[in-house]
């Protein structure tokens, strides 16, 4: 029987969801592990580093890593598996875009530390400790590691092949990939596995869009009984839909939430956030300056909202760094 | 790819420049003959090249026809004193969107009828049917054709009657073959030039056959007053066709006439809607009156004995009125920013002939004339000696208010040059009053008004091949307020263009448009309202019709999955300019061809920090913020966006859209530093402005 090709998959800062993504694949793992043999796998199988380490370079025939990269130690791990791995495929939005946890990009290490070790109310340490590279107990030395001011995506650390997106990425586009890999029926290298229209295109409600959209008031989705089957945008809630790539299932339209934009741009748009910024400012309506003064501002976050998954991978990356 | 680099004559010096996988061309005046010939002998269509030289603004008059990339290293570089780094960074630019770019596709509109519509029989449509002749179709809102001057009694400067002018136009247009529709409306049109389809309606009920005995007026029951005269809803027709005609408006449908006329009258308010193709069309809508019921302080409509010019006319020539001191207000309402603020032109002439036509007939009546300035032009001014030889007293001063005393009037007026209070009694005011645009009909067109209101003139000449594709022209006062004498020339010139352009059997044009990729494309429809025009339509997909579409890129900009684009301002050739424009501490400038761009060619003399490097848009608003956040990456120490003035933009609004984007650019939680993105308007002359902003920005 000729050698099964070998995955890897790997978790970097991520909350766990795409670990879970893949058990999602409920029946189908069974003829994902008939197929492949997985070498590497934290979550779920006992692996150490020495062991990838100890494997031939490119011997891996693809590692799935979901994730961004926050600290040193991911760092390193993401470098070893691209040197051992035929292919890369970015797994999730963090990977792929920076995800949530990129949203950190909005302050740095400093603050980030200042406020968890030392102003949380629920923090208690008085001797005021805070996380160091290197520490001295007696005579040893402990390490741990460096954890960055800013967040990065896989592929502003290593080279990354492919990505599936999602926050997680939906079973059936998982599925389609690990299909293409057995088969080598990939498309061109650095290709985002799913469809490249925005989501508009697939939207359920897509009937019930008006030709002209036009957006006199901004309601937030808390404040309002969402009509469930009018388009978000029409009703004055703010849906990153038309600036998303579709291929969700549109999992959140039909849980009547608005699109938050975790599959990221389409192929010919670099800032999601920005391009998403540009189409709003475009269909406010407003008479006077002072109603116009009145919309753009009752925007509330439009960082966090128009970035909320794709901060790090956007043009600029993070707030400036003082 | 092509690359010609132009010396100016040796005023600009040229760097060696290589690149692979472009030709590159030295010339020293590629605008002279053999420039053309130059470059005419090295251009195909299939292929985009980049013009390195003057500022487009000159540029576009000699090259247009090759649509090239325009790179200014003149205004932007050797006038300035700036070095050849920078000059080669312009050039690199130039050649970095000219390998990003594709060539402007080529738009060909098929003649597929040579008829012309024209809109309106004032003197202007009717000069234009005269000369189009069999192919002119001319349609009318009233039953009767002539427009504002039927209205009128005498025309300027001779006091001429109204007939001598428009009798003549009239006969020719009846015998020449023209087809005439009075008590018709336009609904709707659509089309392209050379094949527009015109949805009309022509009202059913209309007089069918009149002896001219007159019985119908006898028994009309409905008076109107029409401009300050009495009338029937039945009524003399005051040009042609002759006879009685019916103002369906006012006509109660009772039947009367129709019991005592010896001919056949149909009464049907109703309409017949009909399609009708056409190749071009002439808007000759002529003016509208401004409404003076608005200057509350004037009395009009409250007070009795307040007319407009218009009115006075009418009552003084059928002798309604014979006043013994009468009180003429110039500039009613105009120049004034609560109504109009914008000269008409052509009222101080009609206030002047009101006077002249008092004194003619009435050479005792006393008469003031109240102006801010008189304006009038050329050899007129002997209208004005003339009346001031008459005895006319004309008073510098708008009035403060007209009230009613004993019976008369009494005007109010600071006279300025004595600065003392006048008092002036009078039996009758005329106000002179300004004019105001049709938009009525502008609403059915794809074009642009400048400040909301005038339809807006192009530098490229309207209707220029490489200009808006539209053969929809302008004529006469429906473009701006204009004299008879002005109206009839204005028509001859565009009844001579449009004639032209639809004798050939196709028209070309190479304007930029915008252009959907429909693979792309998501339906998400933000685009849609954005289009001034009605140029982007959905149904199964969303299209751009390059027949409607100007060229602005505001789509563009707004399309969130990057499926819009425009021809030549693609935003790959935009991002390839900005990345090889920009380096630590440059200031990123993306300029309106229309305002911003040309202000800052003209700053040269006054110079500015070599750290700019400006990017020319067709509009502030196809400033995609991808293209800014671009600019901040690579280091630029500010981004500049200059716009037209907010009514002045020539896309309606785009510059209100890019003000609203930098607005939540700004509001990007630290991203953006707002001290470094402005947006700026920018008039055409402000080129003190453009060198006051980056020098602010230089220093932030």
């Amino acid at each position: 029987m000729a050698e099964k090709p070998k995955v890897g998959l790997y978790w970097c800062a991520s909350c766990g969801g795409c670990e879970e993504a893949v058990v999602d694949l409920a029946r189908d793992i069974l003829k994902v592990v008939e197929a492949v043999d997985i070498i590497f796998w934290p979550v779920a199988m006992d692996f150490k580093k020495s062991d990838v380490e100890a494997m031939a370079d490119g011997s891996i025939a693809v590692s799935f890593i979901n994730g961004a990269v926050r600290t040193e130690e991911q760092k390193e791990m993401v470098e070893l598996l691209r040197k051992k791995s035929g292919l890369i495929v970015a797994f999730g939005s963090c990977a792929h875009l920076g995800g949530i946890p990129g949203l950190a990009n909005f302050w740095d290490r400093k603050t980030i530390f200042e406020r968890v070790y030392h102003t949380t109310p629920t923090t208690d340490n008085p001797e005021k400790v805070t996380p160091k590279t290197k520490t001295g107990v007696d005579q040893y030395e402990l390490t741990l590691p460096e954890f960055f001011d800013t967040v990065r995506p896989l592929n502003q650390v290593i080279d990354v092949d492919y990505y599936l997106p999602g926050c997680a990425p939906p079973p059936d586009l998982i599925m389609n990939a690990v299909e293409a890999i057995l088969k080598g029926e990939l498309p061109p290298k650095g290709s985002v596995l799913a469809p490249d229209k925005a989501l508009c295109d697939s939207c359920p409600r897509k009937d019930s869009k008006p030709d002209k959209i036009k957006i006199t008031e901004i309601k937030r989705i808390h404040q309002v009984v969402a009509d469930p089957e009018k388009c978000f945008l029409a009703e004055g809630i703010i849906c990153l839909g038309p600036a998303t790539r579709s291929g969700c299932g549109e999992r959140c339209i039909n849980a009547n939430m608005p699109c938050r934009g975790c599959f990221g741009p389409t192929s010919a748009v670099v800032d999601q956030g920005a391009k998403f910024l540009s189409g709003l400012a475009s269909i406010l309506e407003a008479e006077t300056i002072e109603d116009e003064e009145r919309l753009t501002n009752s925007v509330i976050d439009p960082a966090g909202l128009f970035y909320m998954y794709s901060l790090p991978s956007s043009i600029l990356r993070r707030r400036r760094l003082s | 790819m092509k690359a010609f680099l132009c010396s100016c004559g040796n005023r600009i010096p040229l760097p060696e420049f290589k690149e692979e996988g472009v030709e590159v061309f030295y010339h020293d005046a590629l605008c002279s003959p053999a420039g053309i010939e130059f470059i005419t002998e090295r251009w195909r269509d299939d292929e985009p090249i980049m013009i390195a030289g003057c500022s487009p603004v000159v540029g576009e008059r000699y090259f247009s026809r090759f649509n090239p990339i325009y790179i200014n290293i003149r205004e932007q570089g050797s006038y300035l004193g700036h070095g050849q780094e920078k000059i080669g960074d312009l050039i690199r630019s130039g050649v970095a969107w000219l390998k990003a770019t594709k060539p402007i596709e080529k738009k060909v509109f098929d003649v597929k009828s040579t008829d012309i519509l024209i809109i309106g029989s004032g003197v202007a449509g009717l000069e234009a049917a005269r000369l189009i002749g069999r192919k002119a179709i001319l349609i009318e809102r009233r039953p009767y054709l002539g427009g504002t001057v039927a209205d009128l009694d005498r025309l300027y400067p001779e006091g001429t009657p109204n007939s001598h002018t428009l009798m003549p136009l009239i006969n020719q247009v009846v015998s020449g073959g023209v087809r005439f529709k009075p008590d018709t409306e336009i609904v709707s049109i659509q089309g392209r030039p050379g094949d527009y389809r015109v949805r009309l309606r022509e009202r059913k009920g209309k007089v069918v056959r009149c002896d001219e005995c007159g019985r119908c007026l006898e028994v009309c029951p409905v008076e109107v007053v029409d401009h300050g005269i009495k009338r029937k809803a039945i009524f003399r027709s005051p040009s042609f066709p002759p006879g009685y005609l019916i103002d369906f408006s006012t006509c109660d449908l009772c039947g009367e006439c129709v019991k005592v006329c010896p001919g056949e009258i149909i009464l049907d308010r109703s309409w017949n809607e009909y399609e009708l193709h056409c190749g071009g069309i002439i808007v000759a809508t002529g003016l509208n009156h401004f409404d003076p019921v608005q200057l509350s302080e004037f009395g009009y409509g409250r007070l009795p004995n307040v007319y407009t010019h218009l009115e006075f006319e009418r009552k003084l020539a059928r002798g309604e009125i014979k006043p013994e001191k009468v009180v003429i207000v110039h500039c009613a309402g105009s120049r004034d920013e609560r109504y109009l603020d914008y000269c008409s032109g052509i009222c101080c002439l009609l206030g002047l002939k009101e006077a002249k036509l008092i004194k003619d007939r009435y050479p005792e009546t006393e008469v003031y004339l109240l102006y801010i300035d008189i304006r009038v032009r050329g050899e007129l001014e002997y209208l004005y000696k003339e009346l001031r030889n008459l005895g006319v007293k004309f008073v510098g001063g708008r009035p403060a208010e007209i009230i009613p005393k004993d019976g008369r009037l009494m005007v109010k007026v600071e006279d300025s040059l004595s600065s003392t209070l006048l008092k002036i009694p009078a039996d009758a005011v005329v106000l002179s009053t300004g004019f105001v645009p049709d938009k009525k009909i502008f609403d059915l067109l794809p074009i642009n008004l400048d400040r909301e209101r005038f339809p807006k003139a192009y530098d490229w000449s309207e209707l220029s091949v490489d200009g808006p594709p539209h053969a929809i022209l302008f004529a006469g006062s429906a473009r701006e307020p204009m004299s008879v004498p002005d109206s009839i020339l204005d028509a001859r010139a565009k009844a001579y263009r449009l004639s032209h352009l639809l004798s050939l059997p196709r028209i070309e044009s190479h304007h930029p448009v915008s252009v959907i990729d429909e693979e792309r494309c998501s339906l998400c429809s933000l685009c849609i309202q954005n289009c001034p025009y009605g140029a982007l339509q959905k149904e199964e997909k969303v299209r751009s019709d390059p027949a409607v579409c100007m060229g602005c890129g505001v789509c563009v900009a707004t399309c969130p999955s990057g499926a819009a684009n425009l021809e030549s301002y693609e935003t790959g050739g935009l991002m390839a300019a900005v990345e090889s424009l920009t380096k630590e501490g440059t200031i990123l400038a993306f300029l309106c061809r229309w305002s911003a761009y040309p202000a800052a060619d003209q700053a040269y003399p006054i110079g500015y920090p070599e750290s700019v490097r400006i990017i020319r848009v067709p509009c502030s608003g196809r400033v995609d913020p991808q293209l800014i956040l671009k600019g901040f990456e690579l280091g630029a120490r500010a981004v500049l966006i200059g716009g037209c003035y907010p009514e002045a933009c020539h896309y309606h609004t785009g510059n209100i859209k890019e003000r609203r984007r930098i607005k939540l650019l700004h509001a990007l939680d630290g991203i953006v530093d707002p001290r470094r993105l402005r947006i700026e308007w920018i008039g055409t002359d402000e080129a003190a402005k453009f060198v006051r902003v980056v020098e602010e920005l230089e220093k932030a």
